[in-house]
């Protein structure tokens, strides 16, 4: 695996002489009982990582360290209550050291977790999702449908996005409240991956989602109120980056865009926009919005603030051809592709959307859509779907406690269900939890 | 004199809508009456026989009491009490009168009769809940009848009559989205009422009696299907439902407490029923009877309620709307009894009746449930006659129990009824079936007929 580390390894530790990998230990967290924490020295600086499996055929991998060193620890993700085999393996030139297998012992999830049932196959991707409603706990579920690392957040909040840190050290999420009038003392929460400690960012009137950029600031999504002409509040969306230092700058505001007077909408019980999904283009250095109330997504340029486009509802400058959203929340851009997940746009019930976007010419066109017909799923309130580059979709039905990997011909590959009283938030999916790259 | 009073009272055998009828006098005798019925209640068994009476009016009241118990097993390994049902013994009346017209020698009689009205509960929050909570079923017949010799030996009859059918239904469904794997968790529970009416069907009997001397007799007799078409509401009340009383992961999804539909139909075919019976009077005032009947109960594949349009408010932009059918699949299967019974005269005033039965079950075994506790039957009967006044008053009592043979039941087809108070969606839930079930019925009843 990446060939580029691997040449970088080769030039710090030179060639034909092979490091000593000694004083490899494993340790279970005593807060995260699926997360073990390896241990181990090199007699020389070098970078490695953790082969581990249920067999010593191994199987899984962490990802290869960025910064050569002598002492070395991993967090390595696995199963509960399950006898795990690990070694070290440490790259050199075309060869590896590798230290001797051990074996290690997780230990059991807490009964607080509702069970997690998958059918089907064909997914391999990990997830990091909210449970909600019997708990509330961020988790990542591994492509077994096995919890690999949980939390519970006890603010009697409730969590609505997951992230892996960028630096792959700790988990992201936001404690806050959608429902009624957003919470006052929300706040965005790192806790490390061993569950050893956990940080705070109180960030009042924090709305559904957040995203982390490559250089580890955050951008939230919250709640902003002002004075309409008659003195009437209205309740619209803001963005704030929080930088690494923790310094925290409004960065967009739907005033900026949108105009209450001229921008209105039909229903005003959740407000005026209600953003309620939030993603980032790296490549275009560019926020994507869903506004709820709006029915549009609207892209935010980062460094001016201004709205390149909106696309669906009443004030749309992109000009859709075939099926529109309504109260649609999470989706992906990715180029030309851009899926929705609907959640009224349907006939009672919810669906996912996919439109080939084209920017340049401003034009939306409706090429495929997804709904479940056994059961019908209506969700009213988050969803989220994501677009593999295989062509399958991923549509994470919330309220509904389901997940569907659906292939482009609407076939239900891979289905994980949790128990009745749960629900998901939103889910970032990600190839490996070791990445970074969430 | 307008002629002789009739009813035709039934000794249930089961409860729900598994319904059968004899009248007191076949109640002693365990239902062994289609050739030597001898009162008004042959205008059920078999109008030919009608023939035997008079100038005569009847006035009858019997009682019956089920006891169901059902021990249900869970395959998550639940622990349920077993649950019984609180049936308070049940009156039944009838009445009727016949007149014999001796010149074209036949018989007339007009009846009213209530084959069954059972009123059953169990409790609210009982394993059973999901397929009854409780159960109220009224059906009426009244009609004419008449029986007419044409020749000695003879008799040929023939019945019409109007009847009725009303049923109120409570049973818990399963609210909570499709994609959950159903619970029993009582959270989730939705009181839900069918209360439908069929306020009036013309139904027919006939039969044949063939007598041709004092030593045996002969008779069959028929009833065609009765194929109700009953309406009436619907109505569920989610006030204890999580997603009314905003306890579910996302708060109250529910904005209104309960919903209703007021017109939705239920089709109901009641089964055709053949009966035949062979009568041997071995001495002065003895008779020994053979019977066997058929009932077609294969025509019964399940009970559907039709026509839902349910709008259950939700505090979304969009109502949730049921609009699916709510079926009961029970996919019942033909049932043969055999009966024998017979009649002695103890006294000049006495007359003696004891008979036995057993019937197979009308129900799949994995169809079976409090609603249809059906299976395997034995019974006996009792009863007697006694002429308070010779040749004028007669009184009847009868008596007799049925036992439904305890049957464990394995992969049972029973399910919740499940609703998807998000889409509206109705589905099975998880299957509530298995376990085990017995019954027993008590039949007790006092008749007076005077003839005039």
């Amino acid at each position: 695996m990446r060939t580029s580390k691997s040449l970088f390894a080769f030039l710090l530790i030179g060639c034909g002489k092979m490091p000593s990998i000694s004083d490899v230990d494993a340790t279970v967290s005593e807060q995260v009982s699926t997360v073990v924490t390896v241990n181990w020295t090199t007699d020389e600086a070098t970078v490695g990582y953790i082969e581990y499996g249920p067999t010593d055929a191994y199987g899984y991998q962490t990802a290869l360290e960025t910064d050569a060193s002598t002492s070395h620890s991993q967090f390595v993700l696995m199963p509960a209550d399950t006898t795990m085999h690990y070694r070290v393996v440490v790259p050199v030139d075309d060869d590896t050291a590798t230290s001797k297998g051990q074996e290690v012992t997780t230990g059991v999830l807490p009964a607080e977790l509702p069970t997690l049932t998958v059918t089907g196959e064909g997914h391999d991707d990990y997830m990091a999702v909210p449970l909600l409603g019997g708990v509330t706990a961020p988790v990542v579920i591994g492509p077994d449908g096995e919890y690999l690392w949980y939390h519970f957040d006890e603010r009697d909040l409730d969590v609505y996005r997951v992230r892996l840190s960028v630096d792959g050290e700790s988990v992201l999420y936001n404690a806050a409240s959608v429902s009624g009038d957003p919470a006052e003392n929300s706040e965005l929460v790192r806790v490390a991956l061993d569950g050893s400690s956990e940080e705070t960012i109180p960030l009042s009137l924090l709305a559904h989602d957040f995203v982390e950029l490559p250089d580890g600031t955050i951008t939230a999504m919250v709640v902003e109120y002002q004075d309409g002409v008659d003195g009437e509040e209205i309740r619209g969306d803001q963005l704030v980056e929080i930088s690494a230092d923790g310094t925290q700058s409004i960065i967009w505001s739907a005033w900026d865009c949108f105009d209450p007077e001229i921008d209105t909408v039909e229903e005003t019980e959740f407000g005026w926009t209600f953003a309620n999904a939030l993603d980032y283009s790296e490549d275009e250095d560019a926020y994507y919005l869903s506004l709820r109330n709006f029915s549009s997504i609207v892209k935010i340029n980062r460094g001016t603030g201004a709205c390149e486009w909106v696309f669906g509802g009443n004030s749309s400058t992109i000009e859709i051809d075939g099926n529109t959203f309504l109260h649609q929340h999470q989706f992906q851009k990715t180029g030309d592709t851009f899926v929705v997940f609907d959640n009224e746009g349907g006939v009672g019930e919810s669906r996912v959307l996919e439109y080939d976007f084209n920017e340049d010419a401003g034009t939306a066109e409706a090429v495929w859509s997804y709904d479940a017909d056994d059961p019908d799923i209506y969700v009213f309130v988050l969803g989220d779907v994501t677009r593999f580059d295989d062509g399958d979709t991923m549509v994470t039905w919330s309220i509904a406690g389901q997940i569907d990997r659906v292939d482009s011909s609407g076939e239900v590959l891979w289905k994980l269900n949790t128990d009745l009283g749960y629900a998901f938030g939103f889910n970032t999916l990600t190839a490996s939890p070791y990445a970074g790259d969430w | 004199m307008i002629g002789n009073l009739l009813l035709f009272l039934s000794t249930a055998q089961a409860a729900g809508y598994y319904v059968t009828g004899v009248g007191i006098r076949g109640m002693g005798r365990a239902g062994a009456v289609v050739a030597g019925i001898d009162d008004l209640s042959a205008q059920y068994h078999n109008p030919a026989a009608l023939i035997r009476l008079d100038r005569q009016v009847t006035l009858q009241f019997a009682g019956v009491h089920q006891n169901v118990t059902f021990d249900r097993e869970d395959e998550a390994d639940l622990a349920f009490d077993p649950v019984s049902n609180s049936a308070p013994p049940m009156p039944i009346p009838a009445l009727g009168a016949a007149w014999h017209l001796p010149g074209p020698d036949l018989t007339v009689a007009l009846g009213l009769y209530t084959p069954y009205a059972p009123y059953y509960t169990y409790p609210e929050d009982g394993p059973q809940r999901f397929t009854m909570t409780d159960i109220s079923l009224l059906s009426a017949y009244a009609g004419p009848s008449v029986a007419w010799r044409p020749i000695d030996g003879l008799t040929l009859g023939l019945g019409v009559a109007a009847t009725m059918l009303q049923i109120d239904q409570g049973l818990v469904t399963h609210v909570a989205p499709a994609t959950f794997e159903a619970t029993d968790e009582p959270e989730y529970d939705v009181n839900t009422r069918i209360s439908v009416r069929d306020p009036f069907r013309i139904t027919w009997n006939a039969g044949l009696l063939y007598e041709p001397g004092d030593k045996w007799a002969v008779g069959v007799s028929v009833v065609p299907p009765i194929r109700y078409q009953a309406s009436g509401s619907l109505t569920s009340d989610f006030s204890n439902n999580v997603y009314y009383t905003g306890e579910s992961p996302f708060g109250q999804v529910l904005a209104s407490s309960s919903a209703s539909d007021d017109d939705v139909q239920l089709a109901i075919t009641m089964p055709a029923i053949f009966r035949a019976g062979v009568l041997v009077r071995p001495s002065e005032g003895t008779e020994l009877e053979v019977d066997v009947a058929w009932e077609r109960w294969s025509a019964m594949q399940s009970l559907t309620v039709t026509g839902v349009d349910l709008t259950i408010e939700t505090t979304s932009e969009e109502d949730a709307r049921v609009q699916d059918d709510v079926a009961f699949p029970l996919l019942m299967q033909d049932a043969w009894s055999l009966r024998i019974g017979g009649q002695k005269s103890l006294s000049d005033r006495v007359m003696g009746r004891a008979g036995l039965l057993g019937e197979t079950s009308g129900v799949s075994a994995q169809y079976r449930s409090v609603l249809m506790p059906d299976g395997l039957q034995v019974g006996y009967g009792l009863g007697l006659t006694w002429w308070a006044i010779p040749d004028k008053l007669a009184l009847d009592f009868g008596g007799g129990q049925r036992f439904l043979l305890p049957s464990t039941l394995n992969n049972a087809q029973v399910y919740q009824v499940q609703i998807d108070p998000l889409s509206g969606v109705v589905l099975p839930g998880k299957s509530v079936g298995d376990g085990e079930i017995s019954a027993m019925t008590n039949l007790f009843g006092l008749g007076l007929n005077w003839t005039l």
